[in-house]
């Protein structure tokens, strides 16, 4: 569009500015701003509303004609070198008049957007933050002028002030601080039971310095968010005006008489409502845009994973990438003996427009039938990711290359449609943390007889005894009374059992627990572990443990695999590796566990922490912690190799060492 | 339950006593009053002064309120003071339309927003980019711009649709869904897009969270995930962005109703309003607010069967 | 003087403390708790979720009001100071939540975060000095100085964790209150931290009260354990003692459930703790009966 163009030189990010400053916080507010000039549909937008500000202001001096001078010789004439954008039924040329009608337009959205932030805010972030006794009448307020009906009273207003546009645009702006206070004040109480806010407390700052270092910063972007979607619901409602003619006085336009006039002429031409319809509607998306920006920048997020896209399968990395390539052939297991065998498992995720990053490689083990597997390792080496994988659950563009098989068939690659049928009656799984695994708004009860009677197709009621069952089965006490309860009414452990009694819902034959017990006390952690430990035994489940604590995989396990950054460093019989680690992390992990160590001395523990995705050395990925590496540890990648049977370790030194004599 | 519902009929009352005063004080504020608007400029000082007495304008606003608001709670709103009608009379005659436009619009709002909100959060990829950019138009384009577009493709080019008029549905149901069919359109387009918008931003939050993928994981048919489990999880931020949209779909019925001459009480109000007809202004406007609070009741009541934790604690 | 050297650094003396749900009815979480921690001590408290552990911590830095019963902070009353000396005592109690994610600003630097206790106590001190304690603090958790400059959102959960124990350490505190501050780690990282908690104890001086639902790490750093159930402490005794011989049933189970890493250890300890579960089950019924 030719305006936006012209009016380009001077337009720049200050706009915004004046905004955001009496937010407070500079940085969280940069971050903002950059994010508003670095998106193309916020940075268009505000280069679009700068233009129409410019032009509006400075119509008198750019301007072509008047507003009102009239060309009877060329009425409701189209678009032509005279008249860019035409002329109306009096011949007036319409780009002018879109310029001066602007300037009322404007002004009027300038008041009301201004009155209901400033009110809205500043009554929103007291209420929220003082909580005091009036902040349940403040709250009534705002509940009864978002209750009224805006335009009908607009109505009355003007019949009363006789079209007074400040004062129409003014009460328009009280109306809408109804809902900029609720937000501010419901934003406000959000932060203020963040726990930063508590520690700040407990630094010693007081409640001004609270609010202005922890609290404002983080309402500023709202400030802008809420000036947006305020703006561009008041510009209809001020063109809306326009359109009934209460707001500039004939002659003079407005956007709004502007579309009033072309609607009485559109039985002979369309054409004069094309440029004020189009010009409102940018104006409108401008400030909804660079609203959805702002709301962007602030929560965050992309797309989530929940649902997650379908993952795509890869052929397997080149053979130099790191070992993965060689592995299946390494290991000695028989595949056909077990119930899940994975095998050179990669999985990556897109880091930017780019690139990518991966998250685990080559990644080969299996779990027999009847068998518990512990898949050990510390936070960030990949066992989270390795679990879902097996299940089809990935990130949005995942990337996954080698062989899952189950039983006969080869995950990998199998359709969702396919792969769906064999969650829960297959594989069935059990997450980290119990108190958000449920379904928030559905009766526990309600939540397994569903999933009973999607997997045994009976009926309803057959559905209802086989959950009240199933709760038995996991210990719940009286299950008839549990299975009424909500999530919300359950503690953490009874949440768990819950869970478990879901995924035996479809009779699986295999179980994956990701850190089933890590947000539960210790008391409830060996109830659940027995639990786990029990039902195995009594159905004969093969069963994937994920944990990070040697203590749950000495308790369940009949076999470990170790995992650091994204590899599998160790694979053995808990008997072996508990007797004799061979690689030097497994051997480590197991020393800075602080339950077996002896009391009064300093506390064994491996320094530094594991290498996040993307910063992998080539070498040995633990070569930086490890007490026995050597030059050759970091000079090529190491290969899991077989020692003794049914044990395989990635240590080039492992031969040569015993774990547990020096370090 | 009760106690939530006791207080949103305790916040209705003063709701409708301060919109009732409110309107009742601006309006008695009008240059020149009642008696002149319905002796016309005509009159001399003589005759305004004796009927404004007549009709009680000289005493001091809290009495006339107290007055007018006294007849109100028996159900008299007055009279109008041009057509001599009674107002609550002329109220009932427009409500029809009114409440057929709207409350057509609502659902299609409600069920388009809903539904393109859910496809575009659960799809994602190429169908959530055309659902977005759907409701970006919607939220763009004003209802009454989208309507003088409508008449002059469908009603002027095509004559598909009657230009304006409205029938009861008493009298013709299916002329009463053609009458109603433009109107309807103008007036939701926009809301579908602001439903879909935060329709899609719930969905989003719920599907992020763990409770979904351990469903998922254990074998829940996707439709059962997002319509029962997600979709009810969203609801209450849903249903919220529903009732800020029923607001608005009343103001738009204003603009809608005069542009396609639907004889309700949008267009009553206007024209009220134009002749500063006082009694009638305030019993559309009252009756406006009832509607809101109506609409209220019905949100808090939803908010409660679909959000189990503010029952059960 | 000599006086207050001998007095306990903290005396929290028959604490009760109550909470209000939202209709306004009175729920006890903590009942007639008394206990004292000296100086250079540390004292571990220890229960399972719910026992009222942490209400005990809001209570002595302040953040919830005692029902009934008295604080005592270095022979002064502390149950109900003013805001303003409340305020200042944070330059004295310090505290280490457990959610490493929460507890950091996270669009605040490293550094703000740090220097924030150090701004708003004592004489103003000049921004060299400031960054100067800052930088302290870090090296004393082991990390880099440089470190001030960065995001919350770049460190993993240790980290953060190091990084909330040095805004803790950076007034010198003589208490830390540190509210199940090592749960949320790895095993591994748990005993990185312990160390360092221990390092302070011996050169700084710092006293501890250790929150946590793990009876099998506190021992390693706690002298004494006071045990809460629902809200009332059934034992308390010097830590050894407690770990030889546990006296009250709970205490005894929880003592059995912290799983080791070892397999023969750990078939015994689960044998171990389902007698104890039960018998704890068994020592409870009763006490249920009458409470009802
Ligand atoms: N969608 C993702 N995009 C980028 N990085 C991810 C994603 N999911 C996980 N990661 C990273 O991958 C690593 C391994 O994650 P995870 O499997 O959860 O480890 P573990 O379960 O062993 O703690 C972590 O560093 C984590 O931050
Ligand atoms: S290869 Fe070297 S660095 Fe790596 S674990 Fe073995 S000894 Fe340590
Ligand atoms: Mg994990």
């Amino acid at each position: 569009m030719g305006i936006a163009e012209r009016a380009k030189p001077e337009t720049d990010p200050g706009d915004a500015a004046p905004l955001a400053s009496d937010a407070g916080s500079r940085g969280a507010q940069r971050g903002l701003l950059r994010a508003l000039l670095r998106r193309p549909a916020s940075l268009l937008s505000l280069i679009w509303l700068s233009a129409v500000v410019v032009l509006a202001l400075g119509a008198g001096v750019i301007a072509p004609y008047g507003s009102a001078d009239e060309d009877l010789l060329h009425t409701l004439s189209g678009p032509s070198s005279n008249h860019l954008l035409g002329t109306d039924n009096l011949g007036r040329d319409i780009l002018s008049r879109l310029m001066f009608g602007g300037r009322v337009t404007l002004a009027g959205v300038l008041i009301a957007t201004l009155t209901a932030l400033v009110l809205g805010s500043v009554i929103g972030l007291l209420a929220g933050y003082l909580r005091v006794a009036i902040d349940s009448v403040l709250s009534a307020i705002a509940d009864i002028l978002m209750s009224i009906p805006v335009l009908v009273v607009l109505l009355s207003v003007a019949a009363v002030t006789s079209r007074n546009t400040t004062v129409l645009m003014l009460t328009v702006g009280v109306l809408f601080s109804a809902s900029v206070f609720r937000i501010f004040r419901a934003a406000t109480l959000e932060v203020r039971q963040e726990l930063f806010v508590t520690a700040a407390r407990t630094s010693g700052l007081g409640d001004l310095a609270i609010l202005r270092r922890h609290i404002l910063p983080r309402l500023g972007s709202l400030l802008i968010i809420q000036g947006a979607i305020v703006a561009s619901v008041t510009l209809v409602i001020q063109v809306g005006l326009g359109f009934l003619s209460i707001d500039a006085r004939p002659p003079a336009p407005s956007w709004g008489n502007m579309v009033a006039t072309a609607s009485q002429t559109i039985s002979t031409t369309i054409w004069p409502l094309i440029p004020p319809a189009v010009v409102i509607g940018l104006t409108v998306l401008a400030f909804s845009a660079i609203g959805d920006v702002a709301q962007q920048s602030r929560t965050g997020r992309g797309r989530p994973v929940g649902l997650g896209g379908s993952m795509r399968l890869v052929p397997p990395p080149v053979a130099d990438d790191l070992g993965a390539a060689g592995e299946g052939s390494t290991r000695p297991t028989d595949p056909a003996a077990s119930l899940l065998s994975i095998r050179a498992l990669s999985v990556s995720v897109p880091a930017s427009a780019s690139a990518r990053l991966t998250l685990v490689q080559g990644i080969s083990f299996d779990v027999g039938p009847g068998e518990v597997v512990g898949l050990v390792g510390e936070s960030g080496a990949g066992k989270s990711i390795t679990a879902r994988t097996i299940l089809g659950i990935v990130a949005e563009g995942a990337e996954v290359s080698g062989s899952i098989r189950f039983k006969d068939t080869e995950l990998l690659g199998l359709p969702e449609k396919e792969l769906a049928k064999f969650r829960g009656t297959e594989i069935a799984f059990v997450g980290q943390d119990p108190a958000v695994s449920l379904s928030p708004t559905h009766r526990i009860g309600a939540q397994i007889a569903e999933i009973v009677r999607f997997h045994r197709g009976v009926t309803r009621a057959e559905a209802r005894a086989l959950a009240l069952d199933l709760l038995d089965q996991v210990r719940i006490p009286d299950p008839k009374a549990a299975a009424r309860l909500y999530p919300h009414q359950i503690s953490g452990g009874m949440a768990q059992r819950v869970v478990i009694a879901l995924a035996l819902a479809g009779d699986p034959k295999m179980l994956i627990a990701d850190e089933p017990t890590t947000a539960l006390d210790v008391s409830v952690q060996m109830q659940i572990l027995g639990l786990l430990k029990g039902l195995q035994k009594e159905r004969s489940l093969g069963m994937l443990i994920v944990t990070h604590d040697w203590g749950v995989v000495a308790d369940v396990c009949d076999r470990a695999v170790v995992m650091y950054a994204g590899q599998v460093v160790e694979d053995a019989s808990v008997a072996d590796i508990f007797e004799r680690p061979l690689h030097p992390y497994s051997s480590a992990l197991r020393s800075a566990d602080p339950h077996l160590q002896s009391v009064g001395e300093r506390l064994r523990v491996i320094e530094g922490q594991v290498p996040a995705p993307g910063t992998w050395p080539s070498g040995c990925r633990f070569a930086e912690r490890c007490a026995k590496a050597v030059e050759a540890c970091r000079a090529a990648p190491v290969e899991l190799e077989s020692r003794g049977p049914a044990r395989l370790v990635r240590c080039i030194r492992a031969g040569e060492l015993d774990m547990d004599a020096d370090d | 339950m009760i106690r939530l519902i006791a207080r949103r009929l305790l916040v209705s009352v003063p709701l409708l006593g301060v919109v009732s005063f409110v309107t009742f004080v601006l309006v008695s504020l009008t240059p020149g009053n009642a008696a002149y608007t319905v002796l016309g400029a005509s009159a001399t000082k003589a005759q305004i002064a004796s009927l404004s007495r007549q009709m009680g304008l000289n005493k001091p606003l809290v009495v006339q309120y107290g007055t007018w608001l006294g007849h109100a709670l028996q159900g008299d709103l007055g009279r109008s003071l041009i057509t001599g009608q009674p107002v609550t009379q002329a109220l009932g005659q427009q409500l029809g339309p009114t409440l057929s436009l709207v409350l057509l619009s609502l659902l299609v709002t409600a069920v388009g927003g809903v539904l393109l909100g859910v496809w575009s959060a659960v799809r994602g990829g190429r169908l959530a980019r055309v659902i977005d950019s759907v409701s970006f138009v919607g939220i763009a384009v004003p209802s009454f711009i989208l309507a003088i577009i409508l008449i002059s493709l469908f009603v002027l080019k095509v004559h598909a649709f009657p230009a304006s008029g409205y029938v009861p549905i008493s009298q013709s149901p299916l002329e009463w869904i053609r009458s109603l069919i433009l109107p309807v359109v103008a007036l939701s387009f926009g809301g579908v897009g602001i439903v879909a918008k935060q329709t899609r931003a719930a969905m989003e939050d719920v599907l992020a969270r763990e409770f979904v993928v351990v469903m998922r994981a254990n074998g829940y048919p996707r439709r059962s995930i997002v319509y029962r489990h997600a979709l009810k999880a969203a609801a209450v931020r849903v249903l919220s962005v529903l009732g800020v949209t029923f607001v608005g779909l009343l103001t738009g019925a204003v603009l809608i109703e005069s542009i396609f001459s639907i004889p309700g009480l949008g267009s009553l109000a206007v024209q009220a309003s134009a002749q500063s007809d006082i009694p009638l202004v305030i019993g559309v406007t009252v009756t406006f607010t009832l509607l809101v609070v109506g609409a209220n009741l019905l949100l808090d009541i939803a908010y409660m069967a679909l959000n189990p934790q503010i029952i059960h604690r | 003087m000599q006086m207050t050297d001998a007095a306990p650094l903290l005396a929290v003396e028959d604490l009760s403390v109550d909470y209000h749900d939202r209709r306004g009815a009175k729920f006890r979480a903590v009942e007639g708790v008394s206990f004292e921690i000296a100086r250079g001590e540390t004292l571990g408290l220890v229960g399972e979720s719910g026992s009222g552990k942490s209400t005990i911590g809001k209570a002595i830095l302040g953040l919830v009001p005692a029902a009934g019963g008295r604080l005592r902070f270095d022979g002064e009353d502390i149950t109900r100071c003013s805001a303003r000396r409340r305020r200042q005592l944070t330059a004295e109690i310090q505290v280490v939540f457990q959610d490493p994610y929460g507890s950091l600003n996270p669009v605040r630097s490293i550094g703000s975060t740090l220097a924030e206790p150090l701004n708003v106590h004592g004489p103003k001190l000049a921004t060299g000095e400031v960054r100067a304690r800052v930088a302290e603090a870090l090296r004393l958790v082991s990390l880099s100085p440089d470190v001030a400059e960065r995001l919350p959102g770049e460190f993993s959960g240790g980290q953060r964790q190091r990084i909330a124990i040095a805004r803790a350490l950076v007034l010198r505190p003589r208490l830390i209150v540190c509210d199940e501050a090592v749960s949320s780690l790895d095993l591994s990282v748990q005993a990185q931290v312990l160390n360092l908690l221990e390092d302070f104890r011996d050169q700084l001086g710092v006293s501890y009260l250790f929150i946590t639902h793990d009876l099998g790490v506190v021992h390693h750093i706690a002298s004494r354990l006071a045990v809460l159930y629902r809200g009332r402490l059934v034992e308390m005794d010097a830590t050894d003692r407690i770990w030889d011989r546990p006296q009250h049933p709970y205490t005894a189970m929880l003592q059995a459930a912290a799983p080791v890493p070892d397999p023969r250890l750990q078939a015994e300890r689960r044998a171990a703790f389902s007698l104890r579960h039960s018998a704890f089950l068994a020592a409870q019924a009763p006490t249920e009966a009458s409470r009802v």
